[in-house]
């Protein structure tokens, strides 16, 4: 059974009394350990797309099942606790917590969870920062670091969990070129080391080419889907 | 829990000014509590010590329906013998009852043969009048040779605006003119044996003679007590003691009646009065503490939708989301009642290093102020309640916010 299932999804937004539909009749599945990106160009549906794969919101229409659970049926504090224990979030804005240092923002979520032990806690955030490199910023505050390094703090806290699914909504769009680039990679080798699946959206062409499925979104429909390798050859 | 703590503490002093700026607020509300508390109360406790400790004792008992007709001094209200001991038997076997003092209460005319004034005369037994009403010796100015008792049988204490009206001095001869119950007319010479300071502010015109004189004078054959002063040894029980009182004079024949001094003196009122006064500095806090801490908190919630989307979004429950701005709001209150406290409370002792004296028509008070553990407690317990309460609603809202209406805030 494939990780995330969506069925005949559709998405109304009320636009001040007009009705928005920002996905129509979408369906797709998303397989275990699979590196997908969305693109499209602005508005047609993306964010809305991943909002609704993280349990951060509800479609109108069809069914959205994640890890075997059908979103609709999780009331808000069950959608937060599948949230915390299911998926990992990287932001555009990276959205770190100012008043936690960087060793303290990726411990955050481990503290929803209750169950894992102190001491491997501690391995596991010691060992992510030192995957995404920021091992020796670790004492600092989000405000003391770059935007590049934020990300990767953000990434670090989005796989400490180790959740089946990691959601990043243009988790690039704030980031040069280069660290852009960078911020992909470390995701990449994320994925090939813990298994994670990661599902993220972009308007960037050269860090789509990172992702090895390609769906192209448009009007809230998926108007093209192809491999790393279709979408090197059609370019 | 300690985790919340942490962030909730945290985000206080991420904007410093805004925080000091409300605690100090609050720590204000927080001393004017306690040092207005503090000088008022004791001037209370004070007040009351003068009124119960130099004349009126803690509670009276007297005849049935004499309180009602206490103006005209009526001299049929008294207790008969029979009446009288069973009364002091009551008060030997109440044990919280310290001493008590019968007295004979009545109107007389004083004359140095050649001018007359009226005159309110108790006649007590002075003994047992110092024991029950201990700091009336101290207002009384004698020839300084009288120990122990301050008025002997052939003597009277008068009040000091007689002295000056009639011009006597102590060892001046008097004679007393009175009235007694079958309205026959006699008097008594006495001397002068000393001067009582006015204690119930300029009018007051009482003066002190032996039991002994009034029984001569008003020509009784057996003594008939008017008032019985009574000094409680817990002054704080006095409810208590006048309620058992009251019960053991409940029975339907029993002749005598309980008062305590409040329901006796005028000085009642403004006691009441000052504790409404602290109720009123009491709820200006609690207005500042409500309005203060709901706008911080208020103001918190706005400046950080996207943080609480965020966290709500990696899986923080709706329920920890309320607690850490409640934790919040509380711990601003926490901080800045534990400031207000040390800093009132630090007024205070400065206040009774420089003791405040001043006089209250004939009442010489010297403010020592002192607040109650419980007043300072109850003071606490305020504050955090309602900063509590005033957290309520925004961390609400935020606990409410939808993630990704919260996430999409910039
Ligand atoms: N909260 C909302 N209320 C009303 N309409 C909305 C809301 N969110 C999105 N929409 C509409 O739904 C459509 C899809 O929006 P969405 O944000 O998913 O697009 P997107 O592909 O993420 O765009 P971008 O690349 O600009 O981020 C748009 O037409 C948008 O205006
Ligand atoms: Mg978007």
């Amino acid at each position: 059974m494939s990780l995330i299932q969506l069925h005949d999804v559709t998405k109304t937004y009320q636009s001040s009394g007009v009705p928005v539909d920002a996905l129509r009749n979408l369906s797709l599945t998303i397989d275990r350990e699979a590196f997908v990106s969305f693109i499209g160009p602005s508005g047609s549906g993306k964010s809305t797309l991943l909002n609704l794969m993280g349990a951060l919101d509800k479609s109108t229409g069809g069914k959205v099942v994640v890890d075997g659970v059908d979103i609709a049926t999780l009331d808000r504090a069950g959608a937060a606790a599948f949230r915390g224990n299911t998926i990992g979030f990287v932001f555009q804005n990276f959205n770190l917590i100012p008043v936690l240092t960087v060793y303290e923002n990726v411990e955050y979520p481990l503290l929803m969870l209750n169950h894992v032990a102190v001491k491997e806690r501690r391995e596991r955030i010691l060992n992510l920062l030192d995957n995404v490199g920021m091992l020796d910023q670790k004492d600092k505050y989000p405000n003391q670091i770059s935007g590049g390094q934020k990300q990767r703090v953000a990434v670090a806290r989005a796989l400490v969990t180790n959740p089946k699914i990691v959601l990043a909504d243009e988790p690039t769009a704030n980031l040069d070129h280069t660290t852009a680039f960078k911020v992909i990679s470390i995701m990449h080798e994320m994925q090939r080391t813990f298994g994670t699946t990661f599902v993220f959206s972009t308007h960037d062409p050269k860090i789509v080419g990172e992702a090895e499925l390609i769906y192209t979104l448009e009007d809230g429909v998926i108007v093209h889907h192809a491999t790393k390798e279709q979408q090197r050859g059609s370019q | 829990m300690k985790n919340l703590i942490k962030i909730a503490v945290r985000n206080l002093f991420r904007y410093k000014r805004r925080t000091l700026l409300t605690s100090s607020l609050i720590a204000f509300g927080v001393v004017l509590v306690i040092v207005f508390g503090g000088l008022a109360i004791s001037f209370k406790t004070q007040m009351v010590g003068v009124i119960t400790n130099t004349s009126l004792g803690d509670l009276q008992i007297h005849k049935k329906g004499y309180v009602e007709s206490i103006d005209n001094l009526p001299l049929n209200l008294s207790l008969s013998d029979s009446e009288y001991t069973a009364v002091e038997q009551v008060l030997q076997a109440t044990p919280e009852v310290e001493a008590y003092s019968p007295r004979i209460k009545f109107g007389a005319m004083i004359s140095n043969y050649a001018q007359t004034s009226n005159i309110r005369l108790s006649a007590v037994r002075p003994e047992m009048e110092q024991r029950t009403v201990t700091d009336l010796v101290r207002r009384i100015k004698t020839t300084g040779a009288a120990q122990g008792e301050f008025v002997k049988p052939g003597e009277i204490v008068v009040p000091e605006n007689l002295v000056k009206g009639l011009g006597l001095k102590i060892g001046d001869e008097i004679v007393l003119i009175a009235t007694n119950k079958e309205g026959s007319v006699n008097a008594l010479p006495v001397r002068i044996g000393g001067v009582v300071e006015a204690v119930l502010g300029p009018t007051g015109k009482d003066g002190y003679i032996h039991f002994s004189d009034a029984m001569i004078l008003l020509r009784m054959d057996r003594p008939e007590v008017i008032e019985i002063a009574v000094k409680v040894k817990d002054f704080a029980k006095l409810g208590s003691v006048s309620g058992s009182l009251k019960k053991a004079f409940s029975a339907p024949r029993s002749a005598a009646e309980v008062h305590t001094w409040d329901q006796l003196s005028p000085f009642a009122s403004i006691a009441r009065i000052v504790d409404l006064l602290i109720m009123v500095v009491k709820f200006i806090l609690i207005s500042i503490v409500l309005v203060s801490i709901l706008n911080i908190m208020t103001m918190s919630v706005f400046e950080r939708v996207s943080e609480i989307g965020t966290i709500a979004a990696i899986g923080t429950p709706p329920r920890r989301i309320l607690m850490m701005f409640l934790i919040e709001g509380f711990s601003m209150g926490l901080l800045s009642t534990a400031v207000g406290v040390g800093v009132g409370l630090g007024i205070i002792w400065i206040l009774n290093l420089t003791r405040i004296d001043f006089t209250f028509g004939q009442m010489h008070i010297s403010l020592a102020p002192s607040i109650p553990a419980g007043e300072v407690l109850l003071t606490v317990a305020i504050v955090m309640l309602v900063s509590l309460l005033a957290s309520l609603h925004p961390a609400a809202k935020a606990a409410r916010m939808e993630p990704v209406d919260a996430l999409g805030h910039v």
